[in-house]
């Protein structure tokens, strides 16, 4: 829930987290059969929410109950950090690993000044001269991949193959590792061991028949412009149908976004 | 398209990795051919194998020059096998060696489709669907000439309705895809990419993305991905103990008293732009293989069998610049079996001196290839000429199916 960051200006102690923990006791989820209302709604057990003030990043939280831990919530959700944390993490996934410090700077003067308003911080990142360099610089994500595989071949395999293939690659469905979730990117994901599993992956979904498809065509239609002569060329010098529309799914312009 | 799974127990007799595509309507054509009970195996080289290498006509004059370090010769580097005095055979096909010289191989050589240019895809889709020109991909010949052909007793009544649905990675070859119910089995697990493939990438990503470059370069050094030349995933169809292993189970099934009595096959990396010897070595040590697997396995029933190996063209006469040779027009085919009278290479020989080839680099052909199948059809299956060309090899009225290919 802190949001972590290396900005040197701003940093948070096992205090802060342990303060954190005491404020929100009581914070729980309503099952069934138990007094709280609808399973799976918040609730909040006032018996079970340990009295007294603490404090948060320099912040001391009187005790009201569950108030204080909004209260905490509220703050944290407008603190600079936040504004940055969020900032970077947008531009980051859209734009490039390593946004330019003034876009970031400008989008979390967004957030600040809307107090929070994210559709108007996706305007300044649209805004932005950077969202729109038509140069691919990140991968796509083992899910974001299979997605695009998907819609660009119209297969619909079965759901468990779907699971079985994002558990192959690396990004179970929904169930990251740690609690900060999947990275986004591009060292993240740019493994051999990843690319072995995305050849095969390429390779299964092109051989699914009935293989109608024409990877000439298929190639101009889903890449559009970005379709550059080297793929086109390999594409068209393929020795299969089945070998060019991996070609395809494998090209750079496929892989990247 | 209907094609079903094969039941477990043909997944197990099958064995192999790969896929196999035969008819699951399988008519028993006694009355084809003097009581016969016929076997006709059709074999995709995808990719356009060389002709000119696999049986190459060292007698001609011009070969040897043409061809230059890849060219063969009968004892000198390269050594071929020797077939007649003017075409040898590659090396690492010493079976079919064997059955040319007891009369039960055949090479057709200097042939081609309806098919001009130079895509593999289109290339193979008329090779496969047997119409004049690409485009027809829907049905191919060997499914359409099921459908014409004398109904018998079907041998293996209700395997079309026993399963259900497709496996994934299952990709019947378009020759053998239609309206006649066919059996298909393909393995339940990832095919494994094939070296080929990741070599194309390297070439690829070489020129566009250093990143994507680097990654399949430590791929491979780690033995993650299959790569180099022939290399291929274990059992796939362009790895040879995969053709082997292919062939030994369409042979299988073929052999039994109620299994089907036509299949299709698709073997894959034929397309040797670079350093073709050694990769030909490999895959016609295959292809070699598959020929003795189906004289070993079909046993009693070889005597009624042919087995055809086609490419959707030839390639260049002339070597190119990474000891390989590029798309061309005239190619070789292979018939091999106990019923195919044998022992020659038929060939109207269009010569390799340079006013001699098609467009100044290509084989020219003279021989259409439906004219052999359509031999093969009509002699060995009793199909009808006047619906051969008409419904399975559209527009080739005017090819006539050649005489004399069946014992």
């Amino acid at each position: 829930m802190l949001p972590r960051s290396s900005q040197t200006y701003w940093r948070y102690t096992q205090r802060d987290v342990t303060s954190f923990a005491r404020i929100i006791t009581g914070w729980t989820v309503a099952r069934p059969g138990n007094r709280f209302g609808i399973p799976g709604n918040f609730a909040f057990n006032e018996n079970a929410h340990e009295p007294g003030a603490h404090a948060v990043l320099g912040v001391t939280y009187q005790n009201n109950g569950i108030s204080q831990g909004r209260a905490v919530l509220r703050d944290l959700a407008h603190h600079p950090a936040t504004a940055h944390h969020i900032a970077l993490k947008l531009a980051r996934y859209f734009v490039t690993d390593t946004p330019p410090p003034r876009l970031v700077a400008n989008m979390a003067a967004t957030y600040t000044r809307t107090r929070g308003d994210l559709s108007a911080v996706y305007q300044t990142l649209i805004g932005s001269d950077e969202a729109w360099d038509p140069k691919l610089v990140k991968i796509r994500s083992p899910l974001e991949y299979l997605v695009a595989l998907l819609r660009a071949s119209g297969e619909r395999p079965k759901p468990n193959l779907i699971v079985g293939v994002l558990n192959a690659m690396g990004q179970p469905l929904w169930n990251p590792s740690g609690p900060n979730g999947f990275s986004d990117t591009v060292d993240a994901w740019a493994s051999s061991e990843g690319l072995a599993t995305r050849i095969d992956v390429a390779n299964m979904v092109a051989n699914m028949p009935p293989g109608r498809v024409d990877p000439r065509r298929f190639a101009s239609d889903t890449l559009g412009a970005l379709l550059s002569p080297d793929t086109e060329h390999a594409i068209s010098r393929a020795e299969t149908k089945a070998q060019a529309v991996s070609i395809a799914f494998l090209s750079p312009e496929f892989q990247r976004r | 398209m209907a094609y079903n799974i094969a039941s477990p127990s043909r997944r197990a007799l099958l064995g192999g990795a790969g896929a196999l595509f035969s008819s699951a309507f399988m008519p028993r054509f006694a009355q084809a051919a003097g009581g016969r009970d016929p076997r006709f195996v059709v074999i995709i080289l995808r990719g356009a194998l060389d002709g000119l290498t696999a049986v190459p006509p060292i007698g001609d004059p011009s070969y040897k020059e043409l061809r230059q370090s890849i060219a063969l010769t009968t004892n000198g580097p390269n050594p071929a096998l020797k077939l007649d005095g003017f075409f040898a055979l590659d090396s690492s096909m010493p079976n079919f060696a064997r059955l040319y010289h007891a009369n039960q191989a055949a090479v057709v050589h200097a042939c081609a489709t309806a098919y001009r240019d130079r895509s593999h895809f289109d290339g193979q889709d008329v090779l496969e669907s047997g119409y004049p020109g690409p485009g027809h991909t829907e049905t191919g010949w060997l499914n359409r000439l099921l459908l014409t052909l004398p109904k018998g007793e079907h041998v293996m009544p209700g395997a079309a309705s026993t399963t259900s649905g497709l496996a994934i990675g299952a990709n019947a070859p378009l020759v053998i895809r239609g309206k006649a119910p066919v059996l298909g089995w393909a393995p339940a697990t990832l095919k494994p990419a094939s070296g080929e493939l990741s070599q194309r990438l390297m070439d690829l990503y070489s020129h566009t993305d250093p990143l994507f470059a680097r990654l399949l370069t430590e791929g491979i050094a780690t033995g993650k991905i299959a790569s180099g030349l022939g290399v291929k995933g274990r059992g796939s169809p362009g790895d040879p103990n995969g053709m082997e292993q292919l062939a030994t189970g369409a042979a299988r099934l073929l052999a039994q008293p109620d299994g089907p009595r036509i299949a299709a096959l698709a073997f894959e990396g034929w397309d040797t732009h670079a350093q073709e010897i050694g990769r030909l070595t490999r895959l016609l040590t295959g292809l070699d293989n598959s020929f003795a697997a189906f004289e070993r396995e079909l046993g009693p029933a070889w005597k009624d069998t042919v087995v055809v190996a086609i490419t959707e063209f030839g390639r260049t006469a002339r070597i190119n610049g990474t000891q390989g040779t590029d798309h061309g027009t005239g190619a070789a085919m292979f018939l091999a079996g106990g019923a195919v009278r044998g022992g020659r290479v038929i060939a109207d020989w269009p010569g390799l001196r340079q006013s001699q080839l098609r467009d100044g680099r290509d084989l020219a052909a003279t021989t259409d290839m439906r004219a052999i199948l359509k031999g093969v059809a009509v002699d060995l299956l009793g199909g009808s000429p006047a619906v051969l060309g008409r419904d399975v090899f559209p527009g080739s009225e005017a090819v006539a199916p050649m005489k004399g290919l069946i014992v």
